[in-house]
C-alpha cells in the first residue's frame, strides 16, 4: 500500500501478529449477508475509504488479537505499530429491559424469527420488530455508534475501529446471534425467555432454566468427527496387519445410496457471489454437478 | 508370492512388498555389538523396481500407472522380534514353519526402512481399483489393500453424488483447485466408521490418528475421482484472444477439471486475489460441513381427513436419525410432551422445541410453503391444496430428504399406480394343466384390457372425466392415486386402439408379461388355465407334482416333485427355465430325474459345468440315474465332432446295451471351456435341450462362453444356479438371454427399463415390472422356507466328487509308482507298514493340493481341483449368509487355505489348529458365534474334534478326509447338536478315482465291515498285500478333469 499519508501519524508499518483473529474475507467487501453488510454501512458512511481499506487490510493481517462481546459493547485489542496494542472499544445502546420484553414478546409470536435465527440466519422482519419498539436494530448513523481507540490518531474511526467493526462483521455473519447479544440479549438469554413466552403463564412460574447448552458446537465439529484419537500403534500388535471388519462389510460400508439430486449441495449452500466471464459460479458449477452424477451406475459389487 | 501392503502417506498410495524368497532377518554383522539406533532396511521387504515391475503387469490403466510410478521408501513401525520383523499373516514361506513369534519372544514395534512405489491421484484409484486382479500377477493382498480400495470406492460414490464442494488450497508454493468431500450425516458416520476400521499396518508410518489419515486420502481420492468424471472444461473456449491475465475465478474454474490442479501465484496482486477467492471458497466448504445431530427434523405428508377434502398437511416431528421410529409430533412438543421419548438422542441441554425450529428455518430454504407456517408462533404443519401436495410428493420431499431430513410419505403414494389390467380367458372349459391334454403357445384365448388402480378395475368414463380435470391426485374408491395426466391419456388411447378379442396363448404371455405401452404401466394381470399357472410365478405349487420316473434311483422330495413338474411344464411349452433352489436342495437330482423322464427316442440333454464339477455330475447320474447312458465329452482325447456325431446317432457309447430306437446318450456333459473350443460341433447336433450349471458362468453375456452356450441350438433351455440371480441384475439378464433369448429386450433397453431405476434409484415399479417378466421362468425355493424345511432331514450328507489337475495326477502317479518300486524292497514289518502310512498321507496331500504335498510356499489358484470346489462351495455358503466349519486333518493345508480363502470370500475366515492357545481359542469360537455376517471355521480336525461348540454354523465341509467315521462324525456334531434348530448340511469330498474314492466306496458299500476294520483309523490299509495296495492306490483315468 503506498499512500500519499499527509499528516500526522506518519505511514507506519503495524507489528506483525501470530495467531490473531483473520478476517477471513480475502477480497473485496467484507460481510456476506445482508444483515452484517447493513452494519458495515454504517461504517462506510463515515466515506473515508483510506482508512477503511487500512482497517480491512488490517483485519486480513489479524491484527485484532481478540475482541470481547457483551451487552451494549464490544472491547478489543489491535496490534498496531507501537509495540503495545491498542484498547478498542465499540458501544451501541442497548435495549432497556422494557424494550426487550416487547421485543421478546413479538419475537415469540412468530415462529420464524426463532427458526431462522437458529439456522444461522437473520430473519429480515425482524428489523419491523426492532423498529416498532423504536430502537432500530441496525445503527443509522455514526452518532448511533461510541466508537473509542487509544491510538494516537484522532479521527474516528481509524484503521484500528475499522478493523474491528470488519472482524465484527464476519462474526455476525457466522451468528446472527451475536448481534442481538450486542444489543442486551445474549443467545441463551434470549431462547430462554422466549421458551417461558412459549410455554405460558403456567410454565412461567418456578421456571427452572434448563441446563445450559454445551459450549457452541461451532467450530469444535471437526471434520465429521473424525479427530476421535485411537489405540497407539505399539498396543494393536496382535491384529497389526487386518482392518477391524471383513472385506464385505468394508465394501458395504463404502457403498452409499445414490441421490436424486447431484447439485443439492449447491442448492442448499449458494457457492460465494464470484463471476466467472459474466457468468455466476453457482451457474457453472450447476453443470459440472451434473456431469459428476451422469451415468453413475454406483460402485461395484 | 509376494504379499502387498499399502499404506496412505505424503498423499499417495505407498505400496509395498514383502518377499517370501528373502531371509528373515539380517544376518548379524560380525563384530556389531549394540544395534545402532538408526533404522535399517526391512529384511524381505521387496525391491521398489521389482514391485513396479509386478504391478505394471495388471491389465488396464492399473497397469499403466505403475509403468510410470514413483520409487520411494518409508520408515515403517512394524511388529519385531528377535532381531527381524514379523511376516504378515498372508506370507507363506517355503520352509512351512510356522509363521509367528516363538513363545519366548517379545514382540514389539521397530522401525524398517521399506523401498515402496507411490501412486498419487487418479493412479491410486486406479491401483485401488484393481486389487482383485493381484492374484493374475501372483501376488497377494495384504489386509490394508482391500480397506484402501473400500475408502477409493467411498471417494468414488461421495463424487459422484454431488457430495463435494470445490476450494482452492495452497500448495507448493502456489495455489491448487480441489475438489473436497462434504461429510454429512450418513456418510460422516460411514467414514467414523471406517476410520475406526483401519489396519494398524495402516498407521505405520507416523503418528497420525486414523481420522486424519483417512481425511488425507479421502481429500486426495475424491478430488481425483471427481475429476476423472469431468473429462470437458466447464468453461467454453474463450473467443478472440485470450488476455495475458486471466481472472483468478475463471483459473480456478478451469483447473477444476484439468490433470494438473495447481496455479503458479506469479505477482503479489495474484497472491492478493487468488487468497481471496481461496477465502471465501473455504468459508463456502465450511458452512456445507454443518455436523449432523442426533436428531432431525421430519416431515409427514398427511392425507385430508374429509374424503372429498382439498385439505392436505405436511406435518412436522422430531426424528430421532438413529432409530426413525422413534418420532414426536411438532404438536406435542409445542405441548411440551414427548420430549422424554427421544431419551437420549437428544444432546443434554439442548431443547428439543429449540432443535426443530433449527430444522425448519433450513428447510424453509427448499420449502417455500414453509416460510408461511412459521408465522404461526407454535407451527405444527404447513396447509397444502392438492397440487401443492402433489409437487410435495414429487419435488419438495425428495429434495428435503436428500437433504438429510426425514421426509414421510402415504403408503399409497409409491403403490397404487393407476395402469392397465389384462383379463385372458381359455376357450375351452378351462382345467388345470396337467388334465388338458394338449396345451401349447399357439391355443387361442379371449382378451380385453381395462384400466386398474392395483387390482381394481375402473370405469373409463369416469376417469376421462378425470383426465378433464387435471387434477394430479384423485381419489378412487377410497383410495388417493397419482393421476399422471400423459400415463391416463396413453392407457386411454391403448383401450381405443385394442378393443376385447382373441389372441394366441403365446401373445398372451408376452402381454402379460409386459407393459404394451411405456406410458401406461400393467398394473395387474389374471388369466386362468396353464396360462395363468405360469404367469402367477406360483406354476411349481399350483401344477400337480410329477413323481419320480421309473429309471430314477432314489426318492424325490415333495418340494423336489414339485421342482420336477415345473421343469417339465416350461419344457413341454418350450420355455427356458432358471431353477435357482439354494444350495443342498438338489437341484442336480432334479434335472438328472428330468432327464431320465423323457420320452423314448428323446434327443439327448448336453450338460455344461465348471471343469471342477464334471466329475460330480458323472457319479451323481451313475448314482441316480443308473440306466442314462451318459457320455462324457471333455478332456484332450475327447470325440471329434464327427465321431461324437456318430456316437450319439449309432448309441455303441456305453458298455450297456443299447436300447432299441434310443440314440448313443441320453445324457452329454462337458465343461464350459470345451463347449466354446466344440462350439461349432456341438451347435450341429440336435439337443432336447442344453443345460447350463453354476449358470454364474454365463453371468457376463459378452464372453466367449456365454455366446457359445446361447449359439447351440435347443428345443429348451435351463440354467442351474444356487447364485441368488436376482440381486444382480446384469447378471440375470445375461443368464435369462441363455434361458429365454429376447425376452428380457437387450441388454442396454434392460439397463434403461430395469436396471438403472432399480439399483439407482430404487424404483417400486421397475422391481414389481421386473417381477412380473421374470417370475414365470425363475424357480428359488430358500432352504428357510418352512415348508422346505419340513422337507428336509435335520442333517444331510452329500459326496463332493473332485477332479485332479494334470499337475496334481502327475504328481500322484510318482507317489504311487515310487512306493511299488521300495516296498519290495521293505524288510521289515516295521518298515512295510511305515511306507504304506507315508505314502498314504503324500497322496492325500496330492489330492488336496500340489503346494501342500511340496511345501513350497507355491501359488494356490487353479491347480487343485479340490480347492477349485472348496471356493466355489464357499462362495455359496457366503452368498446364503450362512456360516461354515471346515476340517482338514492337516494343520499345514489349513494354514495355507486361510489366507487364500480370506482374500477369495470376502469374509471372516478364522482357522484353529492344535497349537492355538486355549484363551484364543475360546475367542474364536466366540467370534465365530456372535458374527452377524457369513463366515468360514477353518479347524484341524484333532483340534476341532473335542470340547468346541460352534453350532452357529449351518454347513459342515470335510475338505480331507480320515477314513474314521466317528472322528468325523463328531467332529460334525459340533454344528449340529441338541438344541440346533437349523438343517445342516455336511458335505465331504472325495477325489474321483483315486484312493479317496475307492476308500469312501469301501466305506460306503460294506458300512458294517468299514466300521470294524476302519474304525481304527489307517492302519488296515498297511495290512494289504502288494497287488490290493496297487489296486487302492492306483489313479484311473477319469480321475483327470483336464
Amino acid at each position: 500500500m503506498s499512500a500519499r499519508w499527509e499528516g500526522w501519524p506518519p505511514p507506519s508499518r503495524p507489528c506483525r501478529v501470530e495467531g490473531g483473529i483473520k478476517a477471513r474475507s480475502k477480497r473485496g467487501a467484507i460481510g456476506e449477508q445482508w444483515w452484517s453488510r447493513r452494519f458495515i454501512a454504517v461504517l462506510e458512511s463515515y466515506g473515508m475509504s483510506g482508512r477503511l481499506a487500512r482497517g480491512r487490510s488490517y483485519a486480513r493481517a489479524g491484527q485484532v488479537l481478540d475482541f470481547e462481546l457483551s451487552q451494549g459493547k464490544v472491547t478489543a485489542r489491535v496490534q498496531g505499530s507501537r509495540v503495545r496494542p491498542y484498547q478498542v472499544r465499540i458501544g451501541i445502546l442497548p435495549l432497556t429491559t422494557a424494550q426487550w420484553r416487547t421485543v421478546q414478546e413479538r419475537l415469540a409470536s412468530q415462529a420464524l424469527f426463532r427458526a431462522k435465527l437458529l439456522a444461522g440466519e437473520m430473519p429480515r422482519e425482524i428489523e419491523e420488530v426492532f423498529a416498532d419498539c423504536g430502537t432500530p436494530l441496525f445503527p443509522h448513523s455514526a452518532g448511533d455508534l461510541d466508537m473509542r481507540c487509544s491510538c494516537p490518531d484522532w479521527e474516528v474511526p481509524c484503521k484500528h475501529l475499522a478493523a474491528v467493526c470488519y472482524v465484527l462483521a464476519e462474526e455476525f455473519d457466522r451468528d446472527p446471534f451475536a448481534m442481538l447479544a450486542w444489543r442486551g440479549r445474549g443467545r441463551d438469554e434470549l431462547l430462554t425467555a422466549l421458551r417461558a413466552i412459549q410455554a405460558g403463564p403456567r410454565a412461567r412460574a418456578g421456571h427452572e432454566d434448563p441446563p445450559r447448552a454445551a459450549a457452541s458446537a461451532a467450530g469444535t465439529a471437526g471434520r465429521a468427527g473424525l479427530d476421535g484419537a485411537a489405540a497407539p500403534l505399539g498396543e494393536c500388535l496382535e491384529s497389526f496387519w487386518s482392518p477391524g471388519l471383513s472385506p464385505a462389510r468394508l465394501r458395504a460400508l463404502a457403498r452409499a445410496p445414490e441421490s436424486a439430486t447431484p447439485d443439492l449441495l449447491l442448492r442448499m449452500f449458494p457457492p460465494p457471489p464470484v463471476q466467472v466471464r459474466g457468468k455466476d459460479l453457482a451457474d457453472v458449477l450447476a453443470a459440472a454437478y451434473q456431469q459428476l452424477a451422469d451415468d453413475y451406475q454406483g460402485p461395484e459389487l | 508370492m509376494r504379499v502387498i501392503h499399502g499404506i496412505w502417506a505424503d498423499e499417495a498410495l505407498c505400496l509395498w512388498a514383502e518377499d517370501p524368497a528373502l531371509p528373515r532377518a539380517h544376518a548379524p554383522a560380525p563384530g556389531a555389538g549394540r544395534p545402532s539406533r538408526a533404522p535399517v532396511p526391512h529384511p524381505f521387504a521387496a525391491q521398489a523396481g521389482e514391485l513396479a515391475d509386478l504391478l505394471a503387469a495388471l491389465p488396464g490403466s492399473a497397469g499403466e500407472a505403475a509403468r510410470k510410478a514413483v520409487d520411494d521408501e518409508l520408515t515403517l513401525h512394524l511388529p519385531s522380534a528377535g532381531g527381524g520383523p514379523l511376516a504378515s499373516p498372508e506370507l507363506i514361506r517355503p520352509d512351512a514353519d510356522p509363521a509367528g513369534p516363538g513363545p519366548r519372544d517379545r514382540v514389539s514395534l521397530a522401525r524398517w526402512r521399506v523401498p515402496v512405489v507411490a501412486f498419487a491421484g487418479a493412479a491410486a484409484l486406479d491401483l485401488l481399483g484393481s486389487v482383485g486382479s493381484l492374484g493374475d500377477v501372483a501376488a497377494v493382498a495384504g489386509g490394508s489393500l482391500p480397506y484402501l480400495a473400500a475408502l477409493a470406492r467411498f471417494a468414488e460414490g461421495l463424487a459422484f453424488r454431488g457430495r463435494v464442494l470445490p476450494v482452492l488450497v495452497a500448495e507448493d508454493g502456489g495455489y491448487a483447485a480441489r475438489w473436497r468431500p462434504v461429510l454429512d450425516g450418513a456418510d460422516a458416520q460411514r467414514a467414523r466408521d471406517l476410520a475406526a476400521a483401519m489396519p494398524a499396518s495402516c498407521r505405520a508410518a507416523g503418528p497420525e490418528p486414523p481420522g486424519l489419515l483417512l481425511a488425507a486420502a479421502l481429500d486426495c481420492l475424491t478430488d481425483a475421482a471427481a475429476r476423472t468424471r469431468l473429462p470437458a472444461p466447464l468453461l467454453s473456449a474463450r473467443r478472440g484472444r485470450t488476455p495475458a491475465r486471466l481472472p483468478w475465478p475463471e483459473r480456478f474454474v478451469v483447473a477444476l477439471t484439468t490433470t494438473d490442479a495447481r496455479l503458479d501465484v506469479a505477482t503479489p496482486q495474484d497472491e492478493e486475489e487468488a487468497g481471496a477467492l481461496a477465502a471465501e471458497l473455504e468459508a463456502w466448504l465450511d458452512a456445507a460441513r454443518i455436523p449432523a445431530g442426533p436428531v432431525r427434523t421430519c416431515f409427514r405428508l398427511a392425507e385430508p381427513s374429509d374424503p372429498d377434502g382439498d385439505h392436505w398437511r405436511v406435518e412436522f416431528a422430531l426424528q430421532s436419525a438413529e432409530d426413525p421410529s422413534l418420532m414426536v409430533s411438532a404438536a406435542d412438543l409445542w405441548a411440551g410432551e414427548g420430549a422424554t421419548l427421544l431419551g437420549s438422542g437428544l444432546a443434554a441441554g439442548r431443547d428439543p422445541v429449540e432443535e426443530l425450529l433449527a430444522g425448519l428455518g433450513a428447510g424453509a430454504r427448499l420449502f417455500g410453503e414453509l416460510e408461511d407456517a412459521l408465522r404461526d408462533p407454535a407451527p405444527a404443519a404447513v396447509d397444502l391444496d392438492t397440487p401443492g401436495a402433489f409437487r410435495f410428493l414429487k419435488e419438495t420431499g425428495p429434495l428435503l430428504a436428500g437433504a438429510g431430513f426425514g421426509v414421510l410419505l402415504p403408503d399409497w403414494a409409491r403403490k397404487a399406480r393407476l395402469g392397465l389390467k389384462l383379463t385372458t380367458r381359455t376357450q375351452s372349459p378351462s382345467g388345470s394343466s396337467v388334465t388338458a391334454p394338449k396345451f401349447g403357445l399357439g391355443d387361442l384365448v379371449n382378451f380385453r384390457y381395462e384400466l386398474a388402480v392395483g387390482d381394481q378395475a375402473l370405469d373409463p368414463d369416469q376417469l376421462a372425466e378425470l383426465a378433464r380435470l387435471k387434477v394430479p391426485l384423485v381419489r378412487l374408491r377410497g383410495q388417493w392415486v397419482e393421476l399422471d395426466e400423459a400415463h391416463l391419456k396413453a392407457a386411454l388411447r391403448f383401450l381405443q386402439r385394442n378393443p376385447p378379442g382373441t389372441m394366441t396363448a403365446g401373445e398372451a404371455l408376452a402381454a402379460g408379461l409386459r407393459a404394451p405401452d411405456d406410458a401406461a404401466p400393467l398394473v395387474d394381470v389374471d388369466a386362468d388355465g396353464w396360462l395363468g399357472d405360469l404367469l402367477s410365478g406360483q406354476a411349481d405349487r399350483r401344477l400337480a407334482p410329477v413323481s419320480a420316473p421309473a429309471g430314477f434311483a432314489g426318492t424325490l422330495r415333495p418340494y423336489q416333485e414339485r421342482g420336477l413338474s415345473w421343469l417339465a411344464f416350461l419344457g413341454d411349452l418350450g420355455l427356458g427355465g432358471i431353477l435357482a433352489d439354494d444350495m443342498g436342495l438338489g437341484k442336480t437330482i432334479q434335472l438328472l430325474s428330468l432327464v431320465a423322464a423323457q420320452p423314448p427316442g428323446s434327443a439327448p440333454t448336453l450338460l455344461v459345468c465348471p471343469m471342477s464339477l464334471v466329475g460330480n455330475w458323472q457319479r451323481e447320474a451313475a448314482r441316480f440315474t443308473p440306466n442314462l447312458r451318459v457320455h462324457v465329452h471333455h478332456g484332450a482325447d475327447r470325440l471329434d465332432g464327427d465321431s461324437l456325431a456318430a456316437l450319439l446317432a449309432r448309441g455303441d457309447d456305453p458298455p450297456r446295451p443299447p436300447r432299441e430306437g434310443m440314440t448313443g446318450a441320453d445324457l452329454v456333459i462337458t465343461s464350459y471351456g470345451v463347449a466354446t473350443r466344440d462350439q461349432a460341433a456341438l451347435s450341429a447336433l440336435t439337443w432336447a435341450r442344453v443345460v447350463c450349471d453354476e449358470a454364474q458362468n454365463i453371468k457376463n453375456h459378452a464372453t466367449k462362453q456365454s455366446r457359445a452356450v446361447r449359439a447351440v441350438p435347443a428345443a429348451a433351455r435351463i440354467a442351474l444356479t444356487g447364485t441368488p440371480v436376482e440381486n444382480r441384475l446384469s447378471d440375470l439378464w445375461s443368464i435369462m438371454e441363455f434361458t429365454n433369448p429376447g425376452l428380457l429386450g437387450p441388454a442396454e433397453r434392460f439397463r434403461e427399463t430395469y436396471a438403472v431405476p432399480i439399483e439407482r434409484h430404487g424404483s417400486e415399479d421397475a422391481a414389481a415390472a421386473l417381477k412380473r417378466v421374470t417370475q414365470p421362468f425363475v424357480l428359488r425355493r430358500l432352504k428357510t422356507d418352512k415348508t422346505i424345511i419340513s422337507d428336509l432331514p435335520d442333517k444331510q450328507e452329500m459326496k463332493v466328487w473332485c477332479n485332479l489337475t494334470a499337475e496334481q495326477a502327475s504328481l500322484y502317479a510318482a507317489t504311487v509308482a515310487d512306493m511299488l518300486s521300495r516296498i519290495e524292497e521293505a524288510t521289515d514289518d516295521i518298515s512295510r507298514r511305515g511306507l504304506v502310512l507315508a505314502t498314504m498321507a503324500k497322496l492325500k496331500q496330492v489330492c488336496n493340493h500340489p503346494a501342500h504335498l511340496l511345501g513350497d510356499g507355491s501359488r494356490l489358484p487353479g491347480r487343485s481341483g479340490k480347492l477349485a470346489r472348496l471356493e466355489e462351495i464357499c462362495e455359496e455358503i457366503v452368498a446364503e449368509g450362512d456360516k461354515a466349519l471346515c476340517f482338514t486333518q492337516y494343520a499345514e493345508f489349513g494354514r495355507m487355505l486361510q489366507p487364500h480363502l480370506a482374500a477369495r470370500l470376502d469374509c471372516p475366515v478364522l482357522f484353529l489348529h492344535g497349537g492355538t492357545p486355549k484363551k484364543q481359542r475360546d475367542t474364536m469360537v466366540e467370534t465365530f458365534a456372535s458374527l452377524d455376517e457369513p463366515a468360514l471355521f477353518l479347524l484341524s480336525l484333532k483340534a476341532g474334534g473335542t470340547g468346541l461348540n460352534l453350532t452357529a454354523a449351518s454347513h459342515v465341509i470335510h475338505v480331507d478326509r480320515w477314513w474314521n467315521p466317528a472322528v468325523e462324525d463328531q467332529a460334525t456334531d459340533r454344528a449340529f447338536r441338541i438344541g440346533q434348530h437349523r438343517n445342516v448340511q455336511v458335505r465331504k469330498f472325495v477325489c474321483v478315482g483315486t484312493l479317496e474314492e475307492r476308500i469312501d466306496a469301501m466305506i460306503e458299500e460294506k458300512k458294517q465291515l468299514a466300521e470294524r476294520i476302519v474304525g481304527t483309523g489307517e492302519a488296515w490299509l498297511t495290512e494289504l498285500s502288494v497287488a490290493d495296495l496297487r489296486s487302492v492306490l492306483a489313479l484311473s483315468p477319469d480321475a483327470v478333469s483336464a
